[in-house]
């Protein structure tokens, strides 16, 4: 009998924790700090747009057995995740508890908005929630993520923080590495088709003029193309960033009036990766290879 | 007037309590559903109006449970009269209670079927199938009582939802003359019982196909016991931004009995809509109605939309428009034709256009798949 229970109990401290993340990026984030120790699943596959998602019955299933959820938080999910919390029915990851984990509590964020209403188009009052394509924010999602691991399984809190020091380092590394590319860049002038890469000009000290959106989520207008592409001819814009999500027939029309080329990224960690690491590095040298194209 | 005081009273008291939302979490949501009618049968009533006012609050109430109270004003194309704001939904909702479980306890909706578990403003279309309207009515059944649903432990999403309420409101009718005849006959002699299980196919995130078993059951107060068994199907395929394919299906058959007599009716429906970009999409749909006798339930088919009979088959086939201005503001036209409503015992069709346009305020709670 005491050895059945010694199995037990030996049995469970082996369990993995279940962990499901919203954005493929912060389940890479748990597997380099929880390592053997966790079992991650993210819902998005990384190639859809966070902001307009179903509350899928399979990420129900999904979350109703997970120790964690992480999510990006900062409202980008608001359609969705509070749905797949409701009705997964699983009190450890619902707000409040330990299980349930917003990535950007640590994030500096940016342009949060105090006074806001519809007219302004679906914008974040907590602020712009595409932080991570950003290296250095995800060195605050890392820090996020260990206090959140650490909550759920506190035995473990001195290996996740092992961990966390060597995810910071890979990412320290990282950055540096992409500031040397991106000086390649430093002069030229962009612009996006919606506000995602905030964070991302910042790491990089890159110079982001303006949007093709007049309102945010809201399709332009042919008036307000004409009118943003006057302000892409007076600050001589090199190149238009945007999202595969978001709709080619307006970056079209606007290489039409304008000639300034546009390139289509994928903004999350899709299927094509496994580690953030390549993927910002590809993701930089699709966008040098885009200017350098454009010239 | 004493409805209109309600309204303004709740919305007096919105006021108020949006000072409180930050600290007290209250979702405060407010929409409007106005519909313009033409029909080409003179029998069929041509109108516009503002046909439902919803207002609505959910938040947390303690720990345990979740609280919604709707408030709702409604009038369909025809009625004459301006019935008053009614308790639309008053129930309070647990997930903490049993794991991968919730409980509702109050005044709902009914947990089965596509149509039922919506809301009519958040409806794919315009207009209930002739046969919803006969076995639901214009808009769904709401009752009474208390509703558990269960996630099953399986890899595979496999959710069962079993519902009892007391059976006193049956078909949700806004007609005086049908409230009156319910509360004479009291309560039924059965109360509602009602069973859901569905799954869910994945085909990628953003692509799925939910399905669902229905069975509803009850016995009113004259002892004509009801059954209903249904399926339904929702295929979603979502690009970008918008919903790129919609195919929503739902078939039904009411079986009455009443003094050893049984009488079996049925309704389908097959709605697919096809968006463009994220302000233009198109849908059809097709409805097929077979009662199984003339002698129709009077109490339920006096107050339908409709307000005709039909002896054989009802055919309707309908194609829509909708521009969505933005997840808050849709309009939507509609023209269908149907073939088999009968006037003065001869075989009628009706040709009926509609536009609608539904807006809301406020913060909508995030929908179910």
């Amino acid at each position: 009998m005491n050895k059945l229970f010694l199995l037990f109990i030996s049995f469970n401290a082996f369990a993995a924790i279940e962990v499901v993340t919203t954005l493929p990026e912060f389940k890479w984030v748990v597997d380099q700090i929880g390592k053997e120790h966790v079992s991650v699943k993210s819902l998005l596959s990384g190639n859809e747009d966070p902001h307009y998602i179903d509350a899928v019955p399979s990420f129900i299933v999904k979350s109703s057995k997970a120790d964690l959820l992480v999510k990006n938080g900062m409202q980008l999910e608001t359609g969705w995740v509070p749905k797949v919390i409701q009705m997964a029915g699983n009190s450890k990851i619902k707000e409040g508890n330990a299980g349930h984990c917003d990535a950007s509590a640590d994030v500096d964020k940016a342009n949060p908005i105090k006074n806001f209403n519809r007219s302004m188009g679906d914008v974040h009052p907590a602020g712009n929630p595409h932080y991570s394509l950003s290296v250095v924010q995800m060195k605050n999602v890392a820090n996020t993520i260990f206090k959140c691991l650490s909550k759920v399984s506190p035995k473990k809190k001195s290996e996740f923080k092992a961990n966390l020091n060597k995810t910071i380092s890979k990412l320290n590394k990282l950055h540096k590495e992409l500031k040397e590319k991106a000086k390649g860049l430093k002069g030229k002038t962009f612009m996006t088709y919606h506000l995602e890469f905030v964070y991302f000009f910042k790491d990089f000290g890159l110079n982001g003029v303006g949007t093709l959106e007049k309102v945010p989520g809201v399709l332009p207008s042919a008036a307000q193309l004409l009118e943003k592409s006057k302000l892409a001819k007076k600050e001589n814009v090199d190149l238009i960033l945007a999202s595969t999500t978001n709709p080619r027939k307006y970056l079209e029309k606007f290489k039409e009036i304008t000639g300034v080329p546009y390139t289509q990224l994928n903004l999350h960690m899709s299927d094509k990766y496994d580690d953030y690491i390549d993927y910002q590095k590809s993701l930089l040298e699709e966008i040098v290879n885009s200017v350098n194209q454009s010239k | 007037m004493k409805s209109v005081s309600v309204i303004l009273l709740l919305a007096f008291a919105i006021g108020n309590a949006n000072a409180q939302n930050n600290r007290q979490l209250i979702n405060w949501f407010a929409g409007a559903d106005i519909v313009g009618t033409a029909n080409s049968e003179s029998e069929l009533p041509s109108d516009a109006m503002v046909r439902e006012f919803e207002l609505s609050a959910n938040a947390h109430i303690d720990h345990i449970w979740e609280g919604t109270l709707t408030l709702s004003k409604h009038r369909e194309p025809g009625q004459e009269d301006d019935p008053p704001a009614e308790v639309h939904e008053a129930f309070v909702f647990s997930n903490s209670i049993v794991e991968q479980g919730h409980l509702k306890l109050g005044k709902f909706f009914l947990g089965v079927g596509r149509l039922n578990r919506f809301h009519r403003h958040d409806w794919a279309f315009t207009n209930a199938p002739y046969y919803h309207e006969q076995f639901f009515g214009t808009e769904g059944v709401k009752d009474t009582g208390v509703e558990y649903s269960k996630l099953l432990s399986t890899e595979r999403y496999i959710n069962l939802t079993l519902g009892l309420t007391n059976g006193r409101e049956f078909v949700h009718s806004h007609d005086h003359e049908h409230e009156e005849e319910t509360s004479e006959h009291g309560a039924a002699h059965v109360p509602t019982h009602y069973a859901r299980l569905s799954s869910f196919k994945e085909f990628s995130t953003t692509e799925g196909l939910e399905y669902g078993l229905n069975y509803i059951g009850r016995t009113d107060s004259e002892g004509i016991k009801y059954s209903y068994a249904g399926v339904d199907f929702v295929y979603k395929n979502r690009v970008r931004r918008f919903v790129d394919t919609l195919a929503q299906f739902e078939l039904w058959q009411r079986s009455t009995t009443h003094d050893s007599e049984n009488h079996k009716d049925l309704g389908a429906y097959l709605y697919l809509e096809k968006g463009m970009n994220q302000n233009h999409s198109f849908g059809f749909r097709l409805d097929y109605f077979k009662p199984d006798s003339e002698e129709h339930d009077e109490e339920e088919s006096h107050d339908h939309e409709h307000g005709l009979e039909v002896e054989n088959e009802l055919y309707t086939a309908g194609f829509s428009y909708i521009y969505t201005n933005s997840e808050f503001l849709k309009t939507r036209f509609t023209v269908s034709r149907s073939e088999g409503f009968v006037v003065e015992e001869e075989e009628v069709g009706n040709t009926k256009a509609s536009l609608q346009l539904v807006f809301s305020i406020g913060a909508h709670p995030a929908h179910l798949y």
